[in-house]
């Protein structure tokens, strides 16, 4: 890229304070200098302005000032996002929705919701909560992200295993494109026939499509009952094959979540203390929803598959408060890994659900070697695994170790048939590995859809599509290898 | 790897070298995550993560590895916070916020001293006023003074929005009611031991009548309570506005004045912001070989009044004692004090006290933990913020449909007092001791 | 629409390059088809097909069973002129093949051909335990299916079928291989092409494979139907009930015959105890037979040729309440309040000859009408707006040459 900078002059800046008031711009390097990274802290840059519309008209009134500016914008939510999509490029403007925070409506009738971008995730289960309804995605981070921001990134959560990710859970969006042109997408009725979906590309789309600035989104009736179980494990390894026989049993439980022993202290230790016992080498957190009858059945099932994998020990629980707090531990997860290093890079694979142990063994070697100390959380129903790993970013060979272990593990995902993020985005960390998966053509067609939207390349650009062509980093997409079954036990996971 | 502490939070002291800026080990802490942004007051006013604890902790960071200037805009946002903390009752990774933001306004006094005006007013708060009772005296009869003779009204016009502050401020109550607390309280019923009590230094000015409240509920729950004449101020405000050895030198001095009257005694505290610094002492003075042990040690002496009053025998006795004719019509809502709950760890005990009361209708606030935007000083400090920041709680108290709101800070008290002013609702405040107080039945 | 005269020469020479078979007039309705039986000589055919396009005029119509040939409206029904067809169970290798590219039971994922006949999916992953979303019986295949947006009954408390599309393996109108998504049941690695190829009817080139998530066979299924009621707005009226009671976790539910059907499913435990839910909430309650795979159920509200309304769930009873003022006995169509859809045969609209028109004016100006009552060739009254342009620049990029776009489609607005 070349290095003629573009200067935002103070007419421009004038108009955009006359749009968004003047709360809402930040020109000043030292402001701007907080937006330099997202929750994916490895890479930086500074954004030439930040900009923060209250309504999709303000948008779009300061999508034509910044275009007329000559810059490019990157679209931004809470900045939770852990693959970089939020991080500021060259020339570029944040357009942030941090302000666009109204719920506009809760129909109770037809089960729809509508809010503007910036509704942080549990502000609309909060709102929808009167009505017996609930949103169903629940990323860990959902105490802080944004609507706008998980349709971005197609976000899921633990209870994905059940009501799956966001798009199966938008009805219609509002958008802004790059002329400032307000669209409308879809509706809280069913899609109708004879027209194109263009809600499934968009979802997902980390920004590169346009400015969502409001969504509607279906909701769901409160279950009867919920139930919580947490399973004791000795090993990591018979942990993980007690999910690949509860999915083959074909059990529906609503989420299934593993923690390693690394993660439980690491929760016990803050203040999101969940009482996970410490004496267990994994632990699994399950929930189970439904009618009354349902979930007794179910339960018990879950109970009996982890007891004959060798769960040492079984709890249960239906109290609001208790679930809530075993809960908190697992979203706090992330965030208490802090207390072990200072930095942390939140690995998100995807592997078929039958080979779960096979890729926490890759990456427990992977780490092993590279004398990292890994800790593993994951959405074992759904086959995405974080392995998180610890470092120190002033350590210039620690970054490039574990820079080196995540790729291993992708790499071992990817050779098992499955993939390189499951709900954290592409963003910039992922680039080159989506060589990888995809081919030359492949990677060219998602360009040409990038192009349909944006041909001007103004939302986002330089994210999630590599910049290099596939074959200076990698020749072909990695062929996949059938399951082998483990020879010899691996030493249980989580290296200390 | 570098490895940072992880137990005894509150036991791990300020660095030793002031010429650094911020606390960079303790800014380590923090990973980015992003669950802080929702429950802070600044972010939530203005939307802009600069002005969000995980924006401000990056500049910290920023500045100490010297990417950043302690510019202008760095030291706008290190005073915008509130130091409500109510970050850290959700930072995963523990980030000990507060110290870190009192820590990095010191430096910044240091490095930077404030313009001559300001400097001048700062020495009459911090070292002419607070901590001396004379001085206190002399600003609270002025105060009174002036509201008598109704020059508060002409405050406004003249100050601004600062001076419609001062029309709001509490009636300063007559002498008798500003009279220091009797050094000892006889138990009433059987003896359960002694409890200190803080006097505080603007408690009695103002709140007289909260501090006599105290003194009676504990002396109803059996407890001897003695004051310590002596004492003026525990320093908290010196703290968090970065005056740190001027806060070093008020705990030393707290600390004996206490243990000389009693030094194993609870102390007792009905002001949030005292308790949550006092419990701190230990980390304050962590770098004092001479007074580690101590401070640390009298750190653990410290609760606040509904710590005290929420324990099983206190609240059997309550039960005994608390009667229907409180005169309090109306649902009654609590209010967190910042420094309570996200300083102190203290949410239930207050609602369990209230739920005590016999014919008390206590309802339940949305968003009862964030802070109301009083926040010690701040009020004075930047008067349009924090009145911006009380905004969504005066929507979220109508809500309630509240008739009486409780809180337990001097601090808060008096924002919402000026709130309520200023919208003409009719919100009747009080402090948690004078609800109980109001409920004892003679004996 | 004008009949188009096809350059026969040139597609004859196409298929002589790729090496694929050209009947004349083997194709459904005794059009012509080619049947290429690897997916690299069809990568060949549309590669050439389409750098010959304008000569040889041709449209090319992937093909399953050819249930869904024509997407016009019932008036207007008949197999569009001047098209290719392009038979996609060619790729499956011979009579006989399932066309079944992997499932894994212990995943939950199937991923097959889209010239897979749907049943022998269905039959293929019940041997595992599973069920296929959605829940269509009779003639189809997988890629006819995705391409037309087509959903079951099971809509109700599954979604839409294009919520357990997992990935696709596609080729386009340039003739290239491409691939999208996985056979992950979460996966968010790249754009989701595939996601834009459900319910395009095939304007993107043909689907070749897709991976589908499965749902698990429930241990006891019930179908159940309340007694008559006067008119199938009462029908409805308890129909809603049944949905709004959120004791009751039924499966799937429609109104026909002026009776409410439920079908639970799930936990044998919970299916007895939700039928005696429903025994208070429906009067004359009787059990039928489910049939294999709720078979029975699926067909009694198989969706028929003819017209479908759709709104959402409130307005359904509004809307069902004015077509039986004008259409008289509603008791054929099949009506199912929870998708808000309103099925209505064609014969209950023939002496309805301006029913499009009428049925505008009637209903409730604020519920969307189905594009079906719009005149799809004029888009006059609707400005062009962005997402007009995104369809448009879709098409330039995925289809040059023009090979698979089809008249009326996609609409606007």
């Amino acid at each position: 890229m070349g290095s003629d900078r573009k200067e935002l002059s103070r007419r421009h800046v004038a108009e955009l304070e006359d749009i968004v008031g003047k709360r809402g711009v930040r020109t000043d390097p030292t402001a701007r200098s907080a937006y330099e990274s997202d929750a994916f802290m490895l890479q930086r840059a500074t954004a030439e302005v930040i900009v923060l519309p209250r309504t999709t008209a303000e948008a779009a009134a300061a999508v034509k000032v910044l275009r007329e500016a000559g810059l490019v914008v990157v679209p931004r939510g809470a900045g939770t996002g852990l693959s970089g999509g939020a991080r500021p490029v060259e020339n570029g403007a944040i357009l942030g929705t941090a302000r666009m925070r109204d719920v506009l409506e809760v129909n109770a009738e037809d089960r729809y919701a509508r809010v503007q971008a910036g509704v942080v995730n549990v502000h609309l289960t909060a709102a929808c909560a009167g009505a017996g309804l609930f949103y169903g995605p629940d990323p860990s981070s959902q105490t802080a992200c944004t609507i706008g921001g998980n349709v971005g990134n197609n976000s899921g959560g633990p209870h994905g295993f059940k009501y799956g990710s966001t798009n199966r859970h938008v009805l219609g969006l509002t958008m802004v494109d790059s002329d400032g042109e307000v669209i409308e997408l879809g509706g809280p009725g069913p899609t109708a026939d004879g027209t194109l979906d263009l809600l499934g590309p968009v979802i997902g789309s980390e920004g590169m499509l346009g400015l969502v600035t409001e969504v509607t989104v279906q909701l769901l009736p409160r279950p009867e009952k919920v139930e919580t179980l947490l399973c004791l494990f000795e090993s990591l390894d018979a942990c993980c094959d007690a999910v690949s026989e509860m999915i083959a049993r074909r059990l529906e439980p609503s989420a299934i979540e593993i923690l390693d022993r690394l993660t439980i202290e690491a929760v016990e230790a803050s203040v999101l203390r969940a009482g996970y016992p410490d004496h267990a080498e994994a632990v699994m957190l399950v929930e189970v929803e439904g009618g009354d009858e349902e979930v007794d059945a179910t339960s018990a099932d879950v109970i009996e598959v982890a007891r004959a994998f060798g769960a040492f020990d079984t709890r249960r629980t239906t109290d609001p408060a208790e679930r809530k707090r075993l809960w908190a531990g697992r979203k706090g997860a992330f965030g208490a890994m802090g207390r072990i290093a200072p930095d942390l890079y939140v690995a998100d694979v995807v592997a078929p659900r039958t080979r779960l142990r096979e890729i926490v063994s890759a990456a427990t070697v992977a780490c092993r070697e590279r004398d990292l100390k890994l800790a593993n959380v994951f959405h074992a129903g759904d086959g995405n695994l974080h392995p998180n790993i610890s470092y120190d970013r002033r350590d210039a060979d620690e970054v490039r170790r574990v820079l080196e272990a995540g790729r291993i593990i992708m790499e071992a995902c990817v050779r098992a048939g499955g993939s390189l993020t499951g709900e954290h985005g592409i963003g910039l960390e992922k680039q080159d590995e989506m060589c990888l998966v995809f081919s030359d053509d492949d990677l060219a067609a998602m360009d040409q859809l990038r192009g349909a939207f944006d041909p001007s390349a103004f939302w986002n650009p330089g994210k999630m599509l590599p910049v290099r062509g596939c074959r200076e980093v990698h020749t072909r997409p990695l062929p996949v290898e059938p399951s082998t079954e483990p020879t010899d036990a691996q030493a249980p996971g989580g290296s200390r | 790897m570098s490895s940072t502490s992880t137990n005894a939070a509150h036991e791990r002291p300020h660095p030793m070298d002031r010429r650094s800026l911020v606390d960079h080990a303790r800014a380590l802490d923090c990973i980015h995550c992003g669950l802080c942004l929702t429950t802070c007051p600044t972010y939530q006013l203005t939307g802009s993560e600069t002005s969000s604890p995980r924006g401000r902790i990056h500049l910290m960071r920023a500045v100490a590895e010297g990417r950043a200037e302690p510019d202008a805009t760095f030291e706008d946002e290190m005073n915008f916070c509130l130091v409500c903390r109510h970050c850290e009752s959700v930072c995963p990774a523990g980030v000990e916020f507060g110290a870190m933001m009192e820590f990095s306004r010191g430096a910044l006094l240091e490095r930077k001293p404030p313009g001559l005006l300001a400097r001048i007013a700062r020495w009459v708060g911090f070292r002419g006023i607070l901590v001396r009772r004379a001085g206190l005296r002399l600003a609270a009869v002025g105060l009174r003074s002036a509201q008598l003779l109704r020059l508060d009204v002409l405050a406004g016009p003249l100050l601004g929005l600062r001076g419609q502050i001062f029309r709001h401020l509490p009636r300063v109550p007559g002498a008798r009611e500003r009279r220091p607390l009797p050094p000892i309280t006889p138990p009433e019923g059987a003896p359960r031991g002694t409890v200190l009590v803080l006097d505080g230094c603007v408690m009695p000015e103002l709140f007289g009548r909260v501090n006599r409240a105290m003194t009676q509920v504990l002396a109803a729950t059996g407890r001897e309570v003695r004051s310590v004449p002596k004492h003026v101020c525990c320093g908290a405000l010196h703290a968090h506005n970065g005056e740190l050895d001027q806060a070093e030198a008020l705990a030393r001095t707290t600390i004996a004045q206490f243990n000389e009257v009693d030094d194993a005694a609870p102390v007792v505290i009905d002001s949030a912001g005292c308790g949550a610094h006092m419990k701190e002492y230990g980390r304050l003075l962590a770098n004092d070989p001479e007074w580690r042990d101590r401070a640390a040690t009298f750190s653990r002496r410290v609760v606040d009044l509904t710590e005290e009053l929420a324990g099983p025998e206190g609240v059997e006795r309550l039960r005994e004692r608390l009667g229907d004719q409180h005169g309090i019509e109306g649902p009654v809502t609590w209010d967190d004090p910042c420094h309570l709950c996200h300083g102190q760890g203290v949410r239930d005990q207050p609602r369990q006290l209230l739920d005590l009361v016999p014919g008390l209708e206590r309802v339940e606030m949305s968003g009862a933990d964030s802070c109301c935007g009083s926040a010690g000083i701040y009020t004075v400090l930047r008067p349009e913020d924090s009145l911006d920041v009380l905004e969504p709680k005066l929507e979220s108290l109508e809500q309630t449909g509240a008739a009486t709101l409780v809180t337990a800070n001097p601090g808060c008290h008096q924002q919402w007092q000026i709130g309520i002013g200023r919208s003409d609702k009719k919100v009747e405040v009080l402090h948690l001791a004078e609800v109980l107080e109001r409920a004892l039945r003679p004996r | 629409m004008a009949p188009r005269a096809v350059d026969l020469d040139a597609i004859h020479l196409a298929c002589k390059e790729a090496g694929v078979a050209f009947d004349p007039e083997g194709g459904v309705g005794g059009g012509p088809v080619v049947q290429p039986t690897s997916e690299t000589s069809l990568g060949v055919l549309i590669a050439a097909l389409s750098s010959r396009s304008a000569k040889a005029n041709v449209r090319l119509l992937p093909v399953g069973t050819g249930g869904q040939l024509s997407w016009c409206r019932p008036d207007q029904c008949m197999a569009p002129d001047g098209s290719l067809q392009l038979a996609m169970p060619a790729l499956l290798g011979g009579s006989g093949a399932s066309g079944v590219v992997e499932y894994v039971p212990g995943d939950g994922t199937l991923t097959a051909l889209a010239g897979a006949d749907v049943s022998v999916l269905r039959a293929t992953v019940a041997e595992g335990g599973h069920r296929l979303t959605p829940a269509l019986f009779g003639a189809a295949t997988l890629g006819g299916v995705l391409a037309a947006g087509r959903s079951g009954l099971d809509q109700h408390s599954l979604g839409p079928t294009r919520h357990h599309l997992l990935g696709m393996r596609m080729i386009d109108g340039s003739g290239r291989h491409l691939r999208s998504g996985g056979r992950l049941v979460k996966n968010v690695t790249g754009f989701d092409l595939h996601r834009l190829h459900a319910g395009a009817r095939g304007i993107f080139g043909p689907i070749v494979e897709a991976s589908m998530r499965l749902m698990p066979e429930p241990e006891a299924e019930q179908y159940l139907m309340s007694g008559p009621c006067a008119s199938a707005a009462e029908a409805v009226e308890l129909a809603l009930e049944v949905r709004g009671a959120t004791k009751v976790r039924e499966q799937a539910l429609f109104v026909r015959d002026r009776a409410t059907h439920v079908l639970l499913a799930g936990r044998s435990a919970q299916v007895d105890a939700d039928r005696r839910r429903l025994e208070r909430l429906l009067p004359g309650l009787v059990e039928r037979d489910a049939g294999p795979g709720a078979e029975n159920f699926h067909l009694a509200g198989a969706q028929q040729a003819g017209v479908r309304l759709s709104t959402v769930p409130s307005r359904v009873a509004g809307t069902v309440k004015t077509l039986e003022t004008w259409l008289g006995d509603l008791a054929s169509a099949v009506i199912v309040p929870g998708v808000a859809h309103v099925d209505l045969p064609t014969e209950l609209l023939s002496e309805a000859s301006s029913w499009p028109d009428r049925l505008d004016a009637r209903l409730d100006p604020r519920a969307p009408l189905p594009l079906a009552l719009r005149d799809p060739s004029d888009p006059s009254g609707l400005p062009e707006r962005a997402q007009d342009r995104w369809r448009g620049r879709l098409i330039e990029a995925f289809d040059p040459a023009g090979l698979f776009q089809i008249e009326g489609f996609p609409a606007r607005g």
